[in-house]
């Protein structure tokens, strides 16, 4: 028999880096997370819900574009269902379901224009639709405390490909983020901290007097370009993957506390968990003591 | 692989072409736009910057410069109702009070919805303030909204924006500031943007200044062209 062709060759390994068996616990807590992002954006919401996107709202009342839109008519039922499915996909009940419906209502919602956000929700759908297709429901979650009482043990590993696909999700935002960066005079100059620091429309602190902290700014605004500029890169190679992955988080960390930029941060600080070692979401999930956790641990 | 090894099962290998292909488009729609046709424009932008540090920017001829340190500093958005008895009405102010909290916890959603349908670019613009010729050219890009003019009238008619007064005109305001990054100077324009007639359905767009500022410290307010 012949040696098998370069094709075939690429072939396999493209299929075992797609299917090979890896443990749950990073989709369960991306699951838990984008899920809790997604209740806290909508309760957020609800308060103004009217006002923005009722029949005779702001939104009806400036876009033409809105003024067929599902939301325009039924704004409590889509906001009402879009809570609850994101709340049962957090607790992973029903998971695939809910959270299908969850990253349907959430893409109906913003494709009213996407003047109550700040770009996340675009990324949003698509995220949380993978990891309802995935087993992230295997694990600490209602589903796997139904299938215990009925006797059965869900699987604590599946194939990779959900965690395969966020993954890739996750590099390309950076590649997205920092490619413009290259040839920003802003960034060039080391400006874009203090200019995002400056501007009241983003910033926690509106009225702070950047002046004395320009030289901080300028090490922060380097040090975010290099850190997002090799994050696509770098995230592939296993040696320093977990390294920068932390540091990513610093990054998400630090621009919560700095910024608010709609639920950016929140969304990537739980996304940046499909690079970290499965043991990790593991033990936080184990910690957090749910009383719906799987019936065995995951390996 | 082995070359004894069976091939892998025919649904595997489909979702297996089917990912990659996904990966495939993910990766391109994520490469940024200045990879298309505008990539030379783009990438000339820093060479450009540096040229015209020295004064020898042989590029002004083909591409207009780039260069500026004043930073966007503070914006707010005022609709203001005069009832038919003559009573002037705070219909919303983007942020309440036109002065954001000293420190903003969460995010308030009127407020955003109501920068971001001026589109931020345009925003952006009419807050970099002291070049007197470049504020105009932004004013005038806001009044020239569509949008804007309907979202004036609509806080005439909007019982849901407007609390169900019975309104004889709407006024549009918009206050915003630079910061210079060298100096850390703060400069501000408060303008009058439209006049809505409720009865008429007209919207005018307007020059001059708009009352009640905001009290942003260190705000130097320049007069409105």
């Amino acid at each position: 028999m012949s040696e098998p062709s370069r094709l075939s060759r690429a072939e396999a390994r493209v299929i075992e880096w797609f299917y090979t068996p890896a443990s749950v616990a990073p989709l369960a807590f991306v699951r838990f997370g984008l899920g809790l992002v997604l209740v806290l954006s909508v309760a957020s919401y609800l308060p103004h819900a009217e006002w923005l996107w009722g029949e005779d709202g702001f939104s009806a009342n400036t876009f033409s574009s809105y003024a067929q839109h599902p939301l325009r008519y039924h704004t409590e039922l889509i906001l009402g269902l879009l809570l609850v499915s994101s709340a049962c996909f957090a607790v992973g009940f029903a998971t695939r379901w809910t959270g299908l419906l969850a990253a349907v209502l959430q893409a109906v919602t913003g494709s009213t224009g996407y003047v109550h956000t700040w770009g996340w929700s675009t990324v949003m759908p698509v995220v949380v639709a993978i990891v309802a297709l995935s087993a992230a429901g295997n694990r600490w979650s209602v589903d796997a405390w139904l299938a215990a009482r009925k006797g059965r043990t869900l699987p604590a590993v599946a194939p990779a490909w959900a965690l395969r696909l966020l993954q890739v999700h996750v590099a390309v935002v950076y590649v997205s983020a920092s490619w413009h960066r290259y040839n920003d005079p802003g960034w060039i100059n080391g400006e874009m901290v203090y200019a995002a620091v400056a501007n009241g429309m983003y910033t926690r602190l509106p009225y702070l007097d950047p002046q004395p902290f320009q030289g901080l700014f300028i090490f922060l605004t380097y040090a975010t370009e290099l850190i997002e500029m090799v994050a696509p890169v770098l995230l592939w190679v296993k040696r320093v993957r977990t390294p920068l992955v932390i540091g990513l988080m610093g990054l998400h960390l630090g621009l919560e506390l700095s910024a608010i930029i709609g639920w950016w941060q929140p969304m990537m600080l739980t996304l940046l968990v499909v690079f970290l070692p499965p043991g990790w979401s593991a033990r936080v999930l184990d910690r957090l003591k749910l009383p719906v956790s799987g019936a065995t641990q995951p390996e | 692989m082995s070359a004894h090894a069976p091939p892998p099962p025919l649904a595997r290998r489909v979702g297996a072409l089917f990912l990659t292909l996904y990966c495939t488009a993910v990766v391109l729609l994520g490469l940024p736009r200045e990879s298309g046709p505008r990539f030379l424009h783009t990438v000339t932008i820093p060479v450009r910057d540096v040229l015209d540090d020295h004064g020898i920017n042989p590029w002004h001829f083909v591409f207009a410069g780039r260069r500026g340190q004043e930073k966007r500093r503070n914006v707010a958005i005022r609709f203001t109702g005069t009832t038919r008895d003559g009573q002037r009405v705070v219909l919303h102010e983007a942020p309440p009070g036109l002065t954001a909290p000293a420190v903003r916890v969460f995010d308030h959603l009127p407020t955003t919805a109501s920068f971001k349908s001026l589109t931020l670019s345009r925003l952006g613009r009419i807050m970099l303030s002291r070049s007197e010729a470049d504020w105009v050219s932004a004013r005038d890009a806001l009044q020239a909204l569509p949008t804007l003019r309907r979202q004036v009238l609509g806080f005439c008619t909007s019982a849901t924006l407007n609390g169900g007064l019975d309104l004889e005109r709407v006024e549009m305001d918009v206050f915003g500031a630079g910061i210079q990054y060298e100096t850390g100077d703060q400069y501000g324009r408060a303008a009058h943007l439209f006049e809505a007639g409720c009865d008429d359905r007209s919207v005018r767009a307007m020059t001059g200044e708009a009352p009640g500022r905001p009290d942003w410290p260190g705000v130097v307010w320049l007069s409105v062209p």
